[in-house]
């Protein structure tokens, strides 16, 4: 050894496990977010065949990436915890022989260093290793997903993007330092005399009664706020995103200050339904060393909350904001004519090329001539004007004709403004209909300029009208369109009148498929259909990928339980010697992991339905324009959550029990006497 | 001789809740350089407050230690680090051994902490020297409790302190490694001429010193030069004066 961070390694390869489990987090959280790229990536390369549609759709595709990363950042999350809790636990372990250090001339820079280069070791292995597997793993997702879309989806072979690659190798590294920052300062404060008393296993601890006191006072007040005010009802882009995220912190904070106390509760009724000396040992135990219970405990129930969470939202966004800017078509009956067989799934049809999507000049013509006089028609053009994208800026937006949009009274819901104020706007030149995040992005307002990129330089835009468009779409007047686009349109958007007699107005359209049979006739409602399920395809990849996260926090029960174990090697060694069967001992440990798992998984539901109902309340949907009653969207959202959260609350005592298999082996191997304390 | 360490009216107080105790009441006390000094007394007496407080590793209540003429007093915590590392040998009674390295290692250790390169053969020489030359690659859990201890004493010696300050090393030892123990510091104070503090209850121990200190109440009722006594042996004299305190 021949410098100080000798020792770094030394302590890494003096704890295998230890270390192996902390290196599975980190390679855990980079291996997801770089599959989720590989997963984004073939979905690009399988369903986008040219560059045209590549830049039409990217907006829709590029919804995934911040879902993945988000994905792989709560995975890395439940990692970085883990690695806290490891290198926390570790230090008060270690804290006889770092008094020594200090007591032989380390300084305390000196002792930090060493426990910040054990972190710097473990992201580094972590890392490589994680970049390494993350194909493998992309490719098993891409796999299963495969198998559960069908024909719904198609993919291409693809690797990661190298930003992605990037992040993830630094987002690994910066939280594993980050997750060590505090337990190498606590170590760095180790004073020389703690190298001359003898290490003592933690009792049953106290409950800081003012912290949840104000745990649970901040909880109440957080929920009640928004359930009787809800923010989302008036907040707006980009209060909306900013608030949330606050409320969405606060409601983690208060969680982890009644956790203990919850654990507590816990264990007392777990006194009470385990009734026996195990019973009361398993239950006492929990209670010891709080802080690493709890943290542990945290971790499970932050995957929970985060499965709850994304599940919820995806629901409340997706259906409830995106979905309910179709209702209008809906209710009209409508339905678009369009090349695409959208209802036998988006793979079988969108891996195509440009031309065979766009309608041809012909079919055009033919289509409006077939249902003159039965139904308002608007034909949509699809363009991205990066300008008024709702999200991002690669977003499409709808090149109409605004007098035939208003017509059809489908394509916009007006917050501010209404047709009679838009359409001279539209029809004198540039004007655009966006949804209020674009407005707020711009801080422009109602017959306010803005400026757009044409296809020969920018272009002074009106905004005529601000409110809720089909799928968040904006929509640009087509006098300009010669400047936008210089493509056939993607569909005709139809809507019968109102005294149009549907069978007749079939039996047209029929006659219109007969004679061109490249046309799909795609009813709303249809559509909604396929919608809601690409929707849940989607939700199931993203939470198979969640399920990751579930066990990042299994190695962290499993840390615990080893940590306990070796803390508790004597008091075993007593239980033994004075007659408990292996048997029995099994029975203390698992039933502590499950107890934790329990907890985790109860904790993790409520924390999450409660996260779901604070983002949805909070959030809203103001920024696409859609008013919905939040409180109705709230409840059913979470009915969807509330199922997947209720598998959680079984599975967490499962897996936490699983994870505790593995260190109850190697203590139930030992004989008595082996664990009893010797004179040294 | 100079006095190489002094303690000017220390005095320590711990609190417990409300109440405050005593540990060490205004210790007047110096060491010579080259000295062998053992401290005894009963239980609570203060005598490991009183080595605790000379090693830096605790800060008095009111009072102050002078290494060399230096106060520590106003000593920032990595001035007072830089004592321990290069003038200070600490020697404990659980031997504080890393698990993680070899015997060599661990001896090595203190240098190694300084940002220097221990040469083998002063580490080899050292391990000769405790006689544990054949035990270089082995780990703590290899050695019995005497030898991890002489490691420590190794250790202890690596960096050639002024000073070495043993707490009850021979505390968790069987007699015939304790008195390989005692050989060790004997022969570092006459041979290296390094000063030696330890706190001890061993009455057999404290005989190997060439003065004993008796603390009783956080005070020093008595101090035997062990060049002086006569009729009784050593050991029997310490024992006496013991006896009396505990009385």
């Amino acid at each position: 050894m021949k410098s100080i961070y000798g020792l770094a390694w030394r302590n890494l390869s003096a704890n295998r496990v230890r270390s192996l489990l902390s290196v599975l987090a980190v390679i855990l959280g980079v291996s997801v977010t770089i599959a989720g790229s590989i997963i984004i990536e073939s979905v690009r390369e399988g369903v986008l065949k040219s560059e045209e549609l590549r830049v039409l759709m990217e907006g829709l595709i590029g919804l995934l990436d911040p879902a993945m990363l988000f994905i792989g950042i709560a995975v890395m999350m439940a990692g970085g915890f883990l690695i806290f809790n490891t290198f926390g636990m570790a230090i008060t372990q270690r804290r006889q022989q770092i008094g020594g250090l200090r007591a032989l001339g380390m300084t305390r820079g000196q002792v930090m260093r060493v426990i910040l280069a054990e972190a710097a070791l473990l992201a580094v292995v972590g890392v490589v290793l994680g970049v390494v597997l993350s194909g493998v793993l992309g490719q098993v997702m891409v796999a299963f997903i495969k198998q559960l879309a069908g024909d719904m989806l198609a993919f291409g072979d693809a690797a990661p993007t190298m930003p992605v690659v990037v992040f993830a190798a630094v987002m690994g590294l910066v939280i594993t330092l980050f997750s060590v920052l505090i337990p190498a300062r606590r170590a760095a404060r180790v004073a020389p005399l703690d190298a001359l008393r003898k290490p003592e296993a933690a009792g049953v601890e106290g409950i800081s009664r003012w912290k949840t006191a104000l745990g649970a006072l901040l909880l109440t007040a957080l929920l009640a706020y928004v359930i009787a005010a809800p923010p989302g009802e008036w907040v707006t882009y980009p209060l909306d995103f900013t608030l949330t995220l606050l409320f969405v912190g606060l409601w983690l904070a208060g969680v982890s200050l009644v956790l203990p106390a919850l654990i507590s509760l816990a264990a007392q009724l777990g006194k009470r339904l385990m009734p026996g000396t195990i019973g009361r040992l398993v239950t006492d135990n929990v209670q010891r060393a709080r802080g690493r219970t709890s943290l542990t405990v945290f971790t499970l129930a932050f995957a929970l909350l985060v499965l709850i969470g994304l599940t919820g939202f995806l629901k409340f966004f997706l259906l409830y904001g995106i979905g309910s800017s179709m209702e209008p078509a809906e209710e009209r009956d409508a339905l678009f004519i369009t090349r695409v067989d959208i209802l036998k799934g988006w793979g079988a049809t969108i891996a195509l090329d440009l031309d065979s999507i766009l309608l041809t000049e012909e079919e055009h013509q033919a289509i409006l001539e077939t249902v003159e006089g039965s139904a308002y028609t608007v034909s949509s053009y699809f363009v991205v004007v990066p300008e008024i994208s709702f999200l991002g800026d690669a977003y499409f937006s709808y090149m109409l004709d605004p007098t035939l949009a208003r017509n059809t009274q489908s394509m916009f819901t007006f917050t501010e403004g209404d047709w009679d104020f838009a359409l001279p706007i539209m029809e004198a030149g540039c004007g655009v209909l966006v949804v209020p995040a674009v407005a707020a992005r711009h801080n422009a307002g109602l017959g306010d300029t803005i400026s757009v990129t044409g296809r020969d330089g920018p272009l002074e835009c009106t905004i005529a009208g601000i409110g809720s468009g089909v799928a968040g779409a904006s929509i640009i007047s087509d006098t300009v369109r010669d400047q936008i686009t210089d493509m056939n349109p993607a569909l005709v958007l139809v809507v019968p009148y109102a005294d149009t007699d549907p069978v007749t107005f079939q039996a047209t359209l029929d006659a219109l498929v007969a004679a061109y049979p490249t046309l799909h006739i795609v009813q709303i409602t249809g559509f909604m259909v396929v919608l809601e399920d690409s929707l849940d395809i989607v939700n199931v990849s993203l939470n198979a990928m969640l399920l990751l996260a579930t066990f990042a926090a299994a190695f962290g029960v499993v840390n615990t339980m080893m940590m306990s174990m070796d803390e508790r090697r004597h008091e075993f060694g007593l239980l033994r010697a004075i007659g408990t069967t292996r048997a029995q001992m099994r029975r203390l440990i698992i039933s502590e992991a499950a107890l934790m798992g329990i907890i985790g998984g109860v904790v993790g539901f409520l924390a999450g339905i409660g996260v779901l109902v604070i983002i949805v309340m909070t959030y809203g949907l103001n920024s696409i324009g859609v008013a919905q009653n939040l409180r109705t969207a709230a409840m059913a959202s979470a009915q969807p959550a509330a199922v997947m959260g209720l598998v959680g609350v079984i599975v967490a005592p499962i897996i936490a029990s699983l994870a505790a298999w593995l260190p109850a082996r190697g203590i139930l191997r030992e004989k008595p006497v082996a664990a009893i304390p010797r004179l040294q | 001789m100079a006095a190489v360490l002094q303690a000017e009216k220390l005095s320590k107080q711990y609190h417990m809740g409300t109440v405050t105790v005593d540990a060490l009441r205004g210790v007047d006390f110096h060491i010579e350089a080259g000295e062998f000094v053992a401290i005894m007394g009963p239980s609570g007496s203060g005598k490991s407050t009183l080595l605790h407080l000379l090693g830096g590793l605790d800060n008095p209540t009111s009072g102050d230690v002078l290494l060399d003429g230096r106060r520590y007093r106003g000593m920032s915590d990595d001035q007072l680090t830089l004592i321990r590392r290069r003038q200070i040998g600490f020697i404990f009674q659980f031997f504080n051994l890393l698990p993680t390295l070899t015997a060599a290692e661990n001896v090595a250790l203190p240098l190694v902490i300084d940002g220097k390169r221990p040469t083998p053969e002063r580490v080899a020489d050292l391990l000769a020297l405790i006689g544990l030359g054949d035990r270089h690659d082995h780990r703590p859990h290899q050695l019995s409790g005497g030898q991890q201890q002489r490691v420590a004493i190794a250790r202890a010696l690596v960096t050639q302190p002024k000073i070495v300050l043993a707490d009850e090393p021979t505390g968790n030892l069987d007699s015939q490694s304790g008195q390989a123990v005692l050989d060790l510091l004997r022969r570092a104070c006459d041979e290296h001429d390094q000063t030696i503090i330890m706190v001890t209850h061993d009455h057999h121990a404290a005989a190997t010193a060439d003065r004993v200190v008796f603390l009783k109440d956080g005070g020093i009722v008595n101090t035997l030069d062990m060049n002086m006594t006569d009729g009784k042996t050593r050991t029997q004299t310490v024992a006496a004066v013991m006896a009396d305190l505990e009385l």
